[in-house]
């Protein structure tokens, strides 16, 4: 739907060539980087990589065939097809993917799109993750394939699919084992209540939450009834549209007494954890409540405790900072030290991947995104400024950066474009930059040594014959020999050394849950060491770090949040803990070695040329009392990396048999996106009788044939430039003429756009975006048309409250010249109380001011026979200002009043606004009232 | 448009009431006949008696201790003799064949009836409720089974279509057994039933506890079945006593079959047991490597045991030592059939593949293009398979 919205956009672009950009911001999906594709053919796959990552696709691809045959057997079926799947070597470069039109957001690890069939998957250094990746997305696959082979067996229309909680529990439950995040999340959710039914699954529709409820409740029916009934629901799916009534044909339950049983064996299992652990914000004290809070760091400016975190509590991901020596509750409030997410320098934040340090003079080294690749920032808290930016060429991916004690040098960990997630050493007074892994092990979380000649950091090379299993290892810097620290099946992750050296304190699940636990630095490298367990939280802990005062600072997540928390009396607690486990090293590190597909002869190399199949192909015949009957069909083809794309339209609207030539419409539309530089060309043939909206008594039939060529060329994520050309030859007759209107007009447009805008249910809430265009049209032939264009559209988002803002929009528009075209506005969409586009005018100012503020955040009507959940509804108060005029200027016109929003399935949005009109040179309000319904995001 | 000369014409040209009546009379006769022709083909009447022959295949499995063999011979390569649309997915039960004709049940709820020799359709009836299982054809009555809550057993008298009795068997997914005159059905409610095949009547009825969806089979005075908890019953026939009960490791979904006195049992846990029939006790337990979805052929002194990895193994069925193991490239849920000179496998890889008895080679391949999860047929020296297209194929 979205392709044909695009390509209508365009076709109306070559009729009118501004109309396309009047009204449209956006952010940009800017292709940084020049992938050279290849494919890898396996037996059942199509591989799509660059040479850069071969290791990695090959990697990828024993996965994916080991999955393809393990999926054949849980489902009872098999594919028809070859898969394509599409690698990444990491998360910045998927983000560039075109093979959805969308923004990938930082918390999404791959997708399947059901269009073309298409799976697409980054890694990020682990190879374990890349593999559950691969797996949860080809059951996605073979889910898909296997339901609608049950639904055409049954000869019934494939419209239907299971529930997304099904969906992705299913994805999840066969392509991993449990992992603590799961095991984390259930157990809060149901110690603090916000575990949700089935049958009240869609007031979560989406959330990770969701996810994980399906992965467990379907852990929980292959445990109790079997896993075979998995695959009979699918089996099932046709005998009902209700997947209720499906559950009680295949497991005798429906979803209010499966609810019953299940909900209860999940307390059973967590309710004992109360004897033995406890709530977080029960032991700890709480430092930020408010938002999502992660990466604490602590540091002593001159006499002042301060934490620096990473948070978000406006919808921007930012760096906060808390005085914990401030003596009231407002002092103690988080202060804004850097907007993220807002500005190029800092794109984007890695919230759950990178921590943060700070050097003992006071120096924040944090990692953002920026432009291509991610970047290391040193921000002065002191001076409160930003004093250096670094970027290594090679380096894609950033991660935790961690000081040397003689505030000189920088451990991270990062990866280039295979994809291996290493150590690196910064040497800053020399700006030296030294590799210290280079292995296809995940390593991460790396800190120095109290003595400055080690590297401890969290790695998966351990031996289990798994590769998601983390330990913790050193490195000594000098020799690069790796010794480990732990062994065991566990995970260990965030190390980090008490001031005075004597403990390494880390995260780590030894009983299932996430804690913190802590050695003796002195037993690091021993044969035999003692882990000692510091919390035991019901939730889990993240990134421990020490302050001054003998207490850790670390992030907790707990009730579906992650706040702040100091643990005082930290020493203490550790000399004094009763729980112990004994860690054993082994004499010599064994690690595992990756696994890759086999070069037999079913596996071919070769270079893509491209692959192009069809995305859209509609048809419609359509009749109207007033402009007749037309029909015509609309194709989209592109190839399968998403990157070139082509639009046929072909309609015809004759009346008469006589007209049937002359009324052939035709349009043909290439889009490259394959490159920074976007481009889009075409060829059209329109003719037909027009009825011009921005003059209501202009009734004429147009032929208008031609060309165009458009460019956009994103300067960053935020902002881009346009540019475009059209030339046509265009016939107008407007029956009270003699002569027909000849012109071959040729139209030249630039464009500047920026956008940073943050969007909320019904539109917009912060941030700001403006618009401007330049525009020269004439007629190069016969002079019956040349005009000027100029466009400028600021609108502006002031945030007054979490969900509240004040947005204010001023636009101004004029052409000038010869058959200058008239531009219009009135309406729901801009001045409100008008009849739509009822105001009209070769120059047209405009203004409005509107608070919005949320009104209902759910509403859900149960019946006896279905249930409907309602999204948010939001509601706004406004005042609105214009005119149009051609050379006279006329009256100005306003209105006021207020309106509700209402949010249906995230991609329409209803309005109904009721005010008065302000006319009379906005000196009389109307009598009445109007009342004005419609659709549309807000401004 | 028309002259005024011509549109008089049309206008003065009225229908008497005499010829509006003949008109009527013409319409309700050609209606009639309509329905005499169509309607006669929605229902089961066929214009000949059916009479089964010792080539006959009247229920899955052929016998009741469910045997794959057949003696038929081929000349390959095989080629395709005729197809057949039936326009409908099928389950997993395969056809059967009484006479000359073929019946099978569709996912749509149909009953079709094939003439062998052309592959035309005879007849079809339409049922209210998917037929995933296999009939079973006694004396001139089809007996099948269907998946809904009700009546999900019945009877259709071919030679007048008309239902000559319908129970609840508790929701019928596997294929029925015939034992003399006697049929043995298992129920998605755990339930077993003995029917009198003539009238319907209840002889025995039993609770296994758990769902069946695996075929029963039945040898000397003994009658099998197996539920979804992996548990495998023996009960006298005529009186459903049960005799002995022996517990696999997951559900059971495939068929049973019998044989020289062995029971064969394929489980979702991997593995082939190989039971005594009359006491139940383990003979042997063979890991196959893969979930087993469909009944194991005893045929040739061997086993032949398909897998959802896409396997068949054979193995001897004196002492189950491992004679060889042939690799499709996709899960195999269809039961080998055995001949003398040919193993014929169907698999969704969307082959059929004929294998040489003696170490599983391919001897000749076939490219359906469509995946296979119902178990062929070998009939009078063709090879007839129902496939996911919707189109059911003989070779010969």
């Amino acid at each position: 739907m979205y392709r044909s919205i695009l390509f209508i956009l365009f076709m109306v672009g070559t009729i009118v060539p501004l109309s396309a950009q009047y009204f449209y911001f956006g952010h940009n999906k800017v292709q940084y980087t020049e992938f050279d594709w290849q494919i890898l053919h396996t037996e059942h796959l199509d591989i799509y990589y660059y040479p850069e990552m071969k290791e990695l696709a090959q990697q990828g691809a024993f996965f994916a065939e080991e999955a393809f045959q393990q999926l054949e057997s849980r489902f009872n079926h098999s594919m028809t097809n070859r898969v394509p799947l599409i690698f990444y070597s990491s998360h910045l470069h998927f983000q560039q993917t075109n093979t959805t039109d969308g923004f990938i957001p930082e918390g999404v690890g791959g997708f399947f799109e059901f269009m073309k069939g298409r799976v697409v998957i980054p890694s990020d250094g682990s190879l374990a993750r890349f593999r559950h990746v691969i797996r949860h997305e080809l059951t996605h696959v073979f889910m898909h394939s296997k339901i609608s082979r049950v639904l055409t067996d049954h000869r019934l229309p494939q419209d239907r699919m299971p529930p997304l909680w099904f969906t992705e529990g299913l994805a999840e439950v066969w392509s991993t084992l449990a992992d603590d995040q799961s095991e984390m999340l259930i157990r809060d959710a149901v110690l603090n209540n916000y575990i949700v039914p089935l049958q009240n699954m869609e007031t979560i529709y989406g959330t990770f939450l969701m996810y994980k409820q399906g992965q467990y409740i379907l852990k929980y029916l292959e445990e109790k009834y079997g896993e075979e009934k998995l695959m009979l629901l699918m089996e099932n799916f046709w005998r009902s549209s209700s997947f209720s009534e499906v559950m009680k044909a295949t497991i005798g339950k429906n979803y209010k007494e499966l609810d019953e049983e299940w909900m209860y064996a999940f307390k059973k299992r967590y309710y004992p954890v109360l004897a033995y652990s406890d709530f977080t914000s029960q032991i700890s004290t709480t430092v930020v409540k408010k938002g999502f809070n992660t990466k604490p760091v602590y540091f002593l400016n001159d006499t002042t405790r301060e934490i620096y975190f990473i948070g978000n509590h406006t919808g921007y991901t930012s760096i906060y900072k808390v005085n914990l020596s401030a003596h009231t509750e407002e002092e103690r409030e988080p202060k804004l030290v850097l907007q993220g997410e807002k500005t190029d320098d800092f794109e984007a934040f890695h919230v759950f991947q990178s921590k943060m340090d700070i050097s003992k003079n006071g120096l924040l080294t944090f990692v953002t995104k920026k432009g291509e690749t991610d970047v290391l920032h040193l921000y002065d808290v002191k001076e409160k400024e930003l004093t250096r930016t670094l970027h290594f060429p090679g380096l894609v991916v950033y991660a935790s950066p961690n000081w040397s004690n003689d505030n000189t040098k920088i451990v991270f960990a990062a990866s280039d474009k295979s994809g291996k997630m290493d150590l690196y050493i910064y040497d800053l007074p020399r700006e030296e930059l030294k590799r210290v892994t280079n292995d296809p092990y995940d390593d991460r979380d790396p800190i120095w040594s109290p003595d400055g000649e080690r590297i401890i950091f969290s790695s998966d090379r351990t031996p289990y014959n798994r590769a998601d299993v983390y330990n913790l290892y050193q490195i000594d810097i000098a020799s690069r020999s790796v010794s480990q620290i732990t062994n065991s099946e566990h995970n260990y992750y965030s190390p980090s050394f008490s001031p005075d050296g004597k403990y390494l304190t880390f995260t780590s699940n030894i009983d299932g849950a996430q804690n913190i636990w802590s050695i003796l630095s002195e037993q690091i490298g021993r044969p035999i060491s003692t882990a000692v367990k510091v919390t035991h939280f019901t939730g889990a802990a993240f990134d421990p770090q020490w302050t001054d005062k003998d207490e850790i600072l670390f992030s907790g997540f707990e009730n579906y949040g992650f706040k702040v928390y100091t643990l005082p009396k930290a020493s203490v607690r550790i000399d004094t803990s009763s729980v112990r486990k004994e860690l054993m090293l082994p004499a010599s590190i064994v690690s595992w070695q990756p696994k890759t597909i086999s070069t037999d002869t079913t596996v071919k190399f070769e270079e893509y040329q491209g692959e192009y199949s069809l995305d859209i192909a509609q048809s419609q015949v359509s009749t109207d009392p007033v402009f007749g009957t037309s029909g015509g069909a609309a194709l989209a083809v592109s190839d399968v990396l998403g990157n070139d794309q082509y639009y046929f339209l072909v309609y015809n609207n004759a009346q008469t048999s006589d007209e049937f030539l002359g009324s052939f419409n035709l349009a043909v539309t290439r889009v490259s996106l394959g490159q920074r530089m976007n481009y889009a060309s075409g060829i059209f043939h329109f003719a037909g009788r027009r009825y011009d909206l921005t003059d209501p008594d202009l009734y004429f039939y147009e032929r208008n044939f031609g060309g165009y060529f458009v460019l956009s060329y994103p300067l960053s994520k935020f902002q881009r430039i346009e540019s475009g050309i059209t030339f046509s030859n265009s016939d107008k007759d407007n029956y009270i003429s003699y002569h027909p209107r000849k012109a071959l007009i040729l139209s030249n447009s630039v464009t500047f756009v920026h956008d940073n805008s943050l969007w909320m249910q019904t539109g917009p809430i912060d941030g700001s975006r403006f618009l401007t265009t330049v525009a020269y049209t004439q007629d190069v032939q016969y002079g019956n048309v040349g005009y000027y264009t100029a466009i400028a559209d600021y609108r502006m988002y002031n945030r007054t409250g979490e969900r509240t803002s004040l947005a204010s929009r001023f636009t101004v528009m004029m052409n000038e010249g010869e058959e200058a075209r008239r531009f219009f506005m009135g309406g729901s969409w801009d001045m409100r109380g008008f009849q739509r586009w009822s105001i009209r005018g070769k120059k047209l100012w405009f203004m409005s001011h509107e608070f919005r503020f949320p009104f209902i955040d759910q509403l859900a009507i149960k019946l006896p026979f279905a249930n409907f959940g309602f999204g948010s509804f939001r509601a706004a108060t406004f005042i609105d200002a214009g005119a149009a005029w051609d050379k006279k200027y006329r009256s100005t016109l306003g209105s006021i009043g207020a309106g509700l929003r209402w949010n249906i399935g995230g991609f329409l949005v209803l309005r109904y606004d009721v005010g008065k009109r302000i006319i009379n040179d906005f000196n009389d309000f109307q009598t009445g009232l109007f009342y004005q319904f419609f659709f549309g995001w807000d401004f | 448009m028309l002259s005024r000369h011509q549109t008089s014409r049309k206008v003065n040209k009225l229908l008497t009431g005499q010829q509006i009546i003949s008109q009527i009379v013409s319409l309700g006769i050609l209606c009639v006949a309509l329905l005499s022709v169509f309607g006669c083909s929605s229902t089961l009447r066929l214009k000949m008696t059916l009479q089964a022959t010792s080539y006959d295949i009247p229920m899955f499995g052929r016998t009741a201790a469910r045997d794959f063999t057949d003696s038929s011979t081929f000349t390959f390569p095989l080629s395709l003799a005729w197809e057949y649309d039936a326009s409908a997915g099928f389950g997993n039960g395969s056809p059967v064949i009484v006479g000359n004709v073929l019946i099978i049940g569709t996912m749509q709820g149909e009953l079709h009836a094939v003439d062998l020799t052309t592959g035309k359709r005879i007849r079809y009836i339409k049922i209210f409720s998917p037929i995933s299982s296999s009939p079973v054809v006694y004396q001139r009555y089809v007996i099948f089974g269907i998946e809904s809550t009700e009546e999900n057993l019945i009877s259709v008298d071919t030679h007048d279509g008309s239902i000559r009795w319908a129970k609840n068997a508790g929701g019928v997914a596997s294929s029925p057994v015939l034992k003399e005159n006697l049929l043995f059905v298992g129920g998605l409610d755990g339930s077993f039933h003995c029917f009198e095949a003539a009238y319907g009547s209840t002889k025995w009825r039993v609770n296994t506890g758990s769902p069946i969806r695996s075929s029963p089979c039945a040898w000397n005075d003994l009658v099998f079945c197996a539920n979804s908890s992996g548990e495998v019953f023996a009960y006298t026939i005529n009186h459903g006593q049960e005799r002995w009960k022996f517990s696999t490791g997951n559900a059971v979904f495939a068929g049973l079959t019998a044989s020289e006195g062995k029971l064969f049992v394929g489980s979702r846990d991997s593995c082939l047991y190989i039971l005594d029939a009359v006491t139940g006790s383990l003979h042997q337990k063979i890991s196959i490597g893969n979930k087993i979805m469909s009944s194991p052929a005893v045929g040739n002194g061997m086993v032949f045991v398909p897998s959802l990895d896409g396997s068949v193994t054979a193995f001897s069925s004196l002492d189950g030592s491992l004679r060889w193991k042939f690799q499709s490239k996709s899960a195999i849920n269809t039961t080998p059939i055995v001949t003398p000179g040919a193993i014929f496998v169907a698999s969704l890889d969307q082959h059929l593949y004929a294998l040489s008895p003696e170490d599983g080679t391919v001897i000749w391949r076939h490219d359906l293009e469509s995946r296979i999860k119902t178990t062929p047929l070998v009939w009078k020296n063709s090879l007839i398979v129902a496939a996911e297209d919707k189109n059911i194929y003989c070779f010969r």
